[in-house]
């Protein structure tokens, strides 16, 4: 009994006027927010999500380039496998007279040279390198040589702009 | 007179009207995701040479002169930064070490950098010897030590057109100089 008297109250009204007026102004402070953040430049590079790039106060905005990506377990040359670093394969892969070629990265190198004989970047011999922030000189040292013996002796570095 | 009279009448008698926001609304709830997909919400940049025409041309220059004085920089987890000036045969070595939490001092070396930098202005390049244990982080950090002094600046002439120019660079040219060290 009791509920049914208190549905009788209920407005008879049914349609009524949403009031957008705080909702616009959100859009709004948001929309503003999204145009400062909106990629302008040419290319934007999207780090490989297994690396930590290094801050940096340099803010240079990357260009198009071939990238080397190194992260604790990987190696990758373009997005593409060169080398999984584990225990197995990642000692047979170095030279064994210099320690430092990693032969399935020069050989990748190489035959990337060989093919894209029209693009600026690679006949100037610039690569674009991704290495996550722990990376021990060690391993980083290795990749660059192996670069250099290989026809890519301009190495720009990637990083997180600011500190 | 009486034409404004009639205006501010009818003004006044249609001052208030309920905006609709609906269109306005639907075109920012489709721009939203738009922007959203595009965004870059951190920025990522790169560490290369492309530096003001002036000192580039004076980068130019020292190639062509070997008997600059050379910039070396050691970088060791045990003994902090060294730095080494070879100066006509001769080697002054500056040590940067440890800060009080036995981590490489940045700041320091910034400032021993600038230092260097004031006696000899012409020279832009300094050879990086890290030690195989640094991080990739702390060769970054170093990297941008030597690059930029952080409050001063250094005079130097310009070699094209000899005139005197200002800058905070102070060594640009960075090369991994123990790179084929095994």
């Amino acid at each position: 009994m009791y509920k049914r008297k208190k549905i009788s109250y209920l407005p008879q009204q049914k349609t009524f006027g949403l009031n957008v007026t705080s909702m616009t102004d959100m859009f709004t402070i948001l929309l503003v927010f999204l145009l400062q953040n909106f990629a302008t430049s040419e290319f934007s590079l999207d780090p490989d999500p297994a690396v930590k790039l290094p801050s940096s106060t340099e803010t240079k905005a990357p260009e198009k380039r071939l990238q080397i990506i190194l992260n604790s377990k990987e190696l990758k040359l373009d997005n593409q496998l060169v080398l999984s670093l584990d225990t197995t394969t990642g000692g047979t892969s170095l030279d064994q007279q210099s320690g430092l070629k990693i032969n399935r990265l020069y050989e990748a190198l190489v035959q990337l040279k060989e093919k894209n004989t029209q693009d600026a970047s690679v006949i100037k011999g610039e690569i674009l390198f991704q290495a996550d922030r722990n990376q021990s000189y060690k391993s980083i040292q290795k990749v660059m040589y192996t670069a250099s013996q290989a026809g890519f002796p301009k190495v720009k570095l990637a990083t997180l702009a600011g500190n | 007179m009486k034409r404004r009279s009639n205006y501010q009448s009818r003004v006044s008698k249609d001052s208030q009207f309920e905006l609709d926001l609906a269109p306005l609304l639907s075109v920012m709830v489709k721009l939203v995701p738009v922007l959203l997909l595009s965004s870059a919400f951190f920025q990522v940049s790169i560490i290369e040479t492309d530096l003001p025409q002036a000192v580039q041309a004076a980068i130019i220059e020292n190639q062509k002169n070997p008997n600059l004085p050379e910039v070396e920089l050691y970088i060791d987890y045990q003994d902090g930064f060294q730095i080494q000036v070879l100066n006509n045969g001769q080697a002054e070595k500056v040590t940067v070490p440890l800060s009080a939490e036995k981590k490489l001092d940045f700041l320091a070396l910034n400032s021993e950098l600038s230092k260097i930098k004031e006696l000899y202005p012409q020279v832009f390049e300094i050879n990086l010897h890290p030690s195989s244990e640094v991080s990739y982080q702390d060769i970054i950090y170093s990297i941008d030590m030597a690059r930029k002094s952080k409050d001063l600046k250094f005079i130097f002439n310009e070699p094209t057109t000899d005139e005197q120019k200002e800058t905070t660079f102070m060594f640009p040219e960075v090369t991994f100089a123990n790179i084929l060290e095994g």
